[in-house]
């Protein structure tokens, strides 16, 4: 497999196309998030397997928001068992997750780097650039480079690219048109037309609706509606989204086997949802309500919800949420119940603590492997050191469900914060 | 190779070009606390003839399920407040570690994976299937899937 050299050398043109600009103030941060778990897995031949996965997320921001607009973002992951190896087999042990370079300056927003895309109908991991502009009362944005998705199997032959361009023909109307297409080995992967649109109405309320066309299948993929009715404190919406699965799922060897077969089934969906939420700075509360109608009426499916919490100082709260999945399949029903604290930063006359409790219960219609349900609980606690430059966590979690009978994790978590405020010296 | 260099050539044109114009900025203000809190957006901005009708991205208790919507549609808004790494928090599914787990102190934080989810997995993905392609639909991020399936 040939190792992808793309990123640093984008970096390295676009770090020499950069103007450079006169000493100002500049922000530079760096977070460091090491996690160290512990807990046993069986593997197929063998029982009791120790896993003590280390992980380090690190990630650094230098950012000139009074100068040149110019801001440097990376972040990656990398892990070092000191376990049983067999627990993690050939997985990954680390990847960069974006390296970007930013450019800002009035409407325009260049981006050269690894970088996720969420435009239309793209939702992907690149390596290469990204473009937006505001002209005129329209937006205006494109994108081309490596889909980070797609290495694995090399990268000669792959590409992807799209535009989205949005306007407003009335105030009160925001429309975009958007474009992604994905080449894979020398072969389209997909190709996908997306409109969207925001209609602001009379008395508060907001339609907004997307759509989605395969031009690979020829085909609408996806429709998604939802109109806002603000009344009073309480923020309401309908929605309905539809999606074919012909146009949707992909079905090639590349694609993981629980959807292969969907794009050839045939089948549809259609989700017709309403929630409404309402908050105060002591109290919110929502509900969901979402029916399920597809194609194969065995599984037509009813799902209704609530959440309710209570907000104390900082971020201090408690609350709890349940939920009932009522599927004319009954392998697909369940109940679901969430009690959750969290104290922010209590003081205990050595520093301030916080504390965090969690529990989730699922009772299932039908028995999975001989159990009906699944429990799992986690209590925590942390503190900030150093000036809350340094944050320590430590949990346990505990879980007896259908496939682990007494499951018991373990986790410390220390954040490491660093910022510098100052002037760069040339 | 060849694309790379495209791209550097396109990202070299990009920096040397100046384009001024009223857009959004960079950021939001630092000089006004957002605190720790969820924001509320429209207590500040509260006119509905913005062009940016900032009501809609109040960080409402069911916000998690709707914030997609927002960010494909203007991206730059988000912007204000989040830079990548907030979407990486949730959205890396090249990691291992999946957000509740990562997470699972911060309890006040909701997720769709909290406590026994793969057991739950199967009834959500017979139910609606989609919800899980969009994460865990291409190889990479299906490395999750393959382990079992």
């Amino acid at each position: 497999m040939k190792k992808r050299k793309t990123v640093p050398i984008l970096l390295a043109g676009f770090v020499a196309a950069a103007p450079v600009s006169p000493a100002t103030a500049a922000d530079v941060t760096i977070r460091s998030e090491t996690i160290a778990r512990g807990y046993e897995r069986d593997s197929a031949t063998e029982s009791n397997l120790v896993a003590l996965p280390l992980y380090e997320y690190l990630s650094v921001a230098y950012e000139d928001p009074e100068g040149s607009g110019l801001s440097l973002h990376a972040g990656g992951w990398g892990r070092k068992n000191l376990g049983d190896e067999a627990v993690f087999a050939d997985n990954e042990t680390g990847e960069l997750l974006y390296g970007y370079l930013d450019l800002r300056r009035g409407s325009l927003l260049a981006r050269v780097g690894r970088q996720d895309i969420f435009s239309g109908p793209a939702s992907e991991a690149i390596d290469g650039a990204r473009i937006a502009y505001r002209w005129r009362g329209y937006d205006l944005a494109g994108f081309a480079g490596l889909p980070v998705a797609l290495e694995g199997d090399g990268i000669d032959g792959d590409y992807v690219w799209g535009g989205r361009m949005a306007f407003s023909p009335a105030a009160e109307i925001y429309a975009a048109v958007s474009y992604k297409y994905v080449e894979s080995n020398g072969h389209r992967d997909s190709e996908d037309a997306a409109a969207d649109l925001r209609w602001d109405l009379p008395r508060g309320m907001t339609f907004t609706g997307r759509s989605t066309y395969s031009l690979k299948s020829k085909g609408f993929s996806g429709h998604d509606l939802e109109l806002a009715l603000p009344l009073q404190e309480n923020d309401i919406r309908a929605g309905f989204e539809r999606i074919s699965y012909e146009d949707f799922f992909a079905a090639d060897d590349k694609t993981a086997a629980p959807f292969r077969y969907l794009k050839d089934s045939g089948g549809s969906l259609n989700i017709f949802r309403a929630t409404i939420s309402r908050g105060s700075e002591e109290l919110e509360a929502g509900a969901a309500l979402r029916y399920y109608d597809h194609s194969d009426a065995s599984r037509d499916s009813f799902y209704g919800g609530v959440t309710v919490s209570w907000h104390g100082d900082g971020l201090t709260q408690t609350g709890a949420e349940a939920g009932r999945m009522e599927s004319d399949d009954s392998r697909n029903s369940f109940t679901l119940l969430r009690l959750f604290t969290y104290f922010d930063q209590l003081e205990t006359g050595i520093l301030p603590v916080s504390l965090s409790a969690d529990l989730v219960y699922a009772l299932y219609d039908e028995r999975i492997n001989n159990e009906d349900y699944s429990l799992f609980l986690s209590a925590g606690a942390g503190a900030k050191l150093m000036q809350e430059a340094l944050e320590v966590r430590v949990s346990i979690g505990y879980s007896v469900d259908p496939y682990y009978s007494h499951d018991l994790t373990s986790m410390i978590n220390a954040t490491w914060r660093w910022q510098k405020n100052g002037e760069v010296e040339e | 190779m060849k694309h790379g260099v495209t791209v550097i050539i396109a990202g070299t044109l990009i920096t040397a070009a100046v384009a001024l114009a009223g857009g959004l900025p960079a950021r939001h203000p630092s000089y006004v606390e957002l605190g720790d809190r969820k924001p509320v957006c429209s207590d500040c901005h509260e006119d509905e003839k913005d062009p940016i009708l900032f009501k809609r991205y109040n960080h409402t208790p069911l916000f998690l399920e709707e914030h997609k919507r927002l960010a494909r549609m203007r991206p730059d808004v988000c912007e204000l407040c989040h830079r990548q790494e907030s979407c990486q928090d949730c959205h890396a599914t090249r990691t291992e570690l999946k957000p509740s787990v990562k997470r699972q102190v911060q309890t006040y934080k909701r997720s769709p994976h909290r406590g026994d989810y793969i057991t739950r997995h199967r009834l959500d993905a017979r139910i609606d299937p989609a919800r899980c392609y969009r994460c865990h639909g291409n190889p990479r991020r299906s490395a999750s899937c393959r382990r079992c399936h």
